[in-house]
């Protein structure tokens, strides 16, 4: 009984172990993104989706053609909640392109499709929606970025969302689709069965004394994804009395000393790289949440 | 002692449900005003960006600093300044902005005591279409001034005249019934291309 015990722990040990081996590269995958390209190339053409009755397939496949040219031009709109998703499908762009298109193929010919082991089925509402969006910038002609990030805001959910949970139109713009960093990691972790780090959380800012010095290290080893308050960074209103709460997700892609004591920090925000100098102060005060994930355990799935 | 409160907390409550409310006339008013700076000022700003994207942000009310996003096809920078600091010429023209031009915008910011520019892309039918934004902080009275909540006007300068229903709000070109919320807000007519709404932030 007891050998058999010690075997049950010792296995659920080993499939644990190699669910934790995943890591992302340092550089694009371009082996990877030349192989999804050849697998859009081979389609040729599809025939519309009943599915996605707003999606055309031309367009669906030739945004699917530019997120593979251009993984950092992925765009997640002007004013919506989607900034989470977006930091989640850099990753997986950059990392797995293969899959990615895959996945996106299977969701517009089926109305659903596997991502790993997770399904991404939406419910009507939220596939009628795709391909109507509009003054989202890039965003609009983009309907195969918003059938993705509607399907990813449907299928996770986290106790933001505990009031609206079922879509109506609009919805990407408010707290359906809003993302706390608890989800936020599971995201990355179910998606990309990543071994991440993080530290903070919704309400409080992690305790990190030099914290430009501690985030140059972290890039240094791999991905780092930032929870910031954005509404401090980039100002939306002069109200004296500002909400101390993060709203926003980005992926760092550089951060180094500037000028009087100041850090530049670069990161990517949605379609952009943006690169602001902040005073140590600055940064201690927008920074609510940090989640890494290092490039340096073997992989071998 | 309770018709004391009461005589106190009525027409404080009334005056802050009033410091709520931003009447509709006022926006008009305050393009019928300013009418000339702000088409000259949409005419400056085509001009500086003709080439690279601007947006422009001023940070404090009393006009001592300013943020500028500078954009390139991928990067966004973002510098903050003091009102006419020698470094923000220097960045306007390491980027290659006309800085005179951009002096002027600013200047016709300043005097309209508008905190917000920008352009902003949006398609039509799939055709890429180009709407020049900018904004105005709304006088407001507040009886606690650390606890007030600010509202703008925000103007869109369309290039082609819009549609719109009976009560003056923007449709949506596609479906003329359909209502066309920018930001989640609704629009409201003030002649065929300029529309206003009111709002909680300047961007």
């Amino acid at each position: 009984m007891r050998r058999i015990f010690l075997f049950i722990c010792l296995l659920i040990s080993f499939f644990a172990e190699a669910q934790k081996k995943r890591v992302p590269g340092r550089m694009i995958n371009d082996p990877e993104r030349l192989k999804a390209l050849s697998i859009l190339d081979s389609l040729g053409t599809i025939t519309p989706s009943t599915f996605w009755p707003n999606i055309k397939p031309a367009d669906f496949l030739q945004n699917l053609r530019r997120n593979l040219e251009q993984p950092y031009q992925m765009n997640t709109g002007r004013n919506t909640s989607f900034c989470a998703f977006g930091a989640v499908s850099f990753t997986c762009l950059k990392n797995e392109p293969v899959r990615y298109v895959q996945c996106m193929i299977d969701l517009y010919r089926k109305g659903e499709g596997f991502y790993r082991n997770i399904r991404l089925a939406p419910p009507e509402a939220v596939r009628l929606a795709a391909g109507k969006m509009i003054f989202q910038g890039d965003l609009d002609i983009c309907p195969a970025d918003q059938a993705w990030y509607l399907s990813l805001a449907h299928r996770f959910k986290g106790y933001l969302n505990f009031f609206n949970r079922n879509y109506q139109p609009g919805d990407e713009n408010n707290m359906w689709a809003a993302t706390n960093l608890a989800k936020f990691n599971r995201m990355l972790r179910k998606l990309c069965k990543y071994q991440l780090k993080s530290k903070g959380s919704d309400l409080i800012r992690p305790s990190v004394p030099k914290l430009p010095e501690f985030l140059q290290e972290k890039l240094a080893q791999g991905e780092v994804y930032l929870y910031l308050n954005n509404s401090v960074f980039r100002k939306k209103n002069h109200n004296r009395l500002q909400k101390w709460i993060p709203t926003h997700y980005v992926v760092l892609m550089e951060i180094y000393p500037g000028q009087n004591g100041n850090w530049v920090v670069k990161y990517w925000d949605g379609g952009y790289k943006t690169l602001k100098e902040v005073s140590v102060r600055s940064l201690k005060q927008i920074t609510y949440g940090i989640t890494w994930v290092s490039y340096n355990t073997t992989s071998d799935e | 002692m309770n018709k004391i409160i009461r005589i106190i907390a009525i027409p404080v409550v009334v005056l802050w449900l009033a410091s709520c409310t931003v009447s509709r006339v006022y926006p008009v008013r305050y393009y019928e005003e300013n009418k000339l700076k702000l088409h000259e000022t949409e005419t400056l700003y085509g001009q500086a960006t003709k080439n690279k994207a601007l947006a422009i942000a001023i940070s404090n009310l009393d006009f001592s600093s300013l943020s500028l996003e500078l954009k390139t096809d991928t990067v966004r920078y973002i510098y903050d300044f003091d009102w006419a600091e020698p470094r923000m010429q220097d960045t306007l023209l390491r980027y290659g902005y006309d800085t005179s031009l951009v002096t002027r915008i600013l200047e016709n910011m300043r005097t309209m005591r508008s905190t917000w520019i920008n352009s902003m892309d949006h398609y039509i039918d799939g055709k890429k279409q180009n709407l020049f934004f900018i904004s105005a902080p709304v006088r407001q009275f507040s009886i606690f001034p650390p606890m007030q909540k600010r509202k703008y006007y925000l103007f869109n300068f369309y290039r082609q005249p819009q549609y719109y229903d009976a009560e003056g709000r923007l449709l949506d070109k596609r479906k003329l019934k359909q209502l066309r919320k920018i930001n989640n807000e609704i629009f409201y007519r003030i002649n065929d291309r300029v529309c206003y709404t009111i709002s909680g932030k300047f961007r």
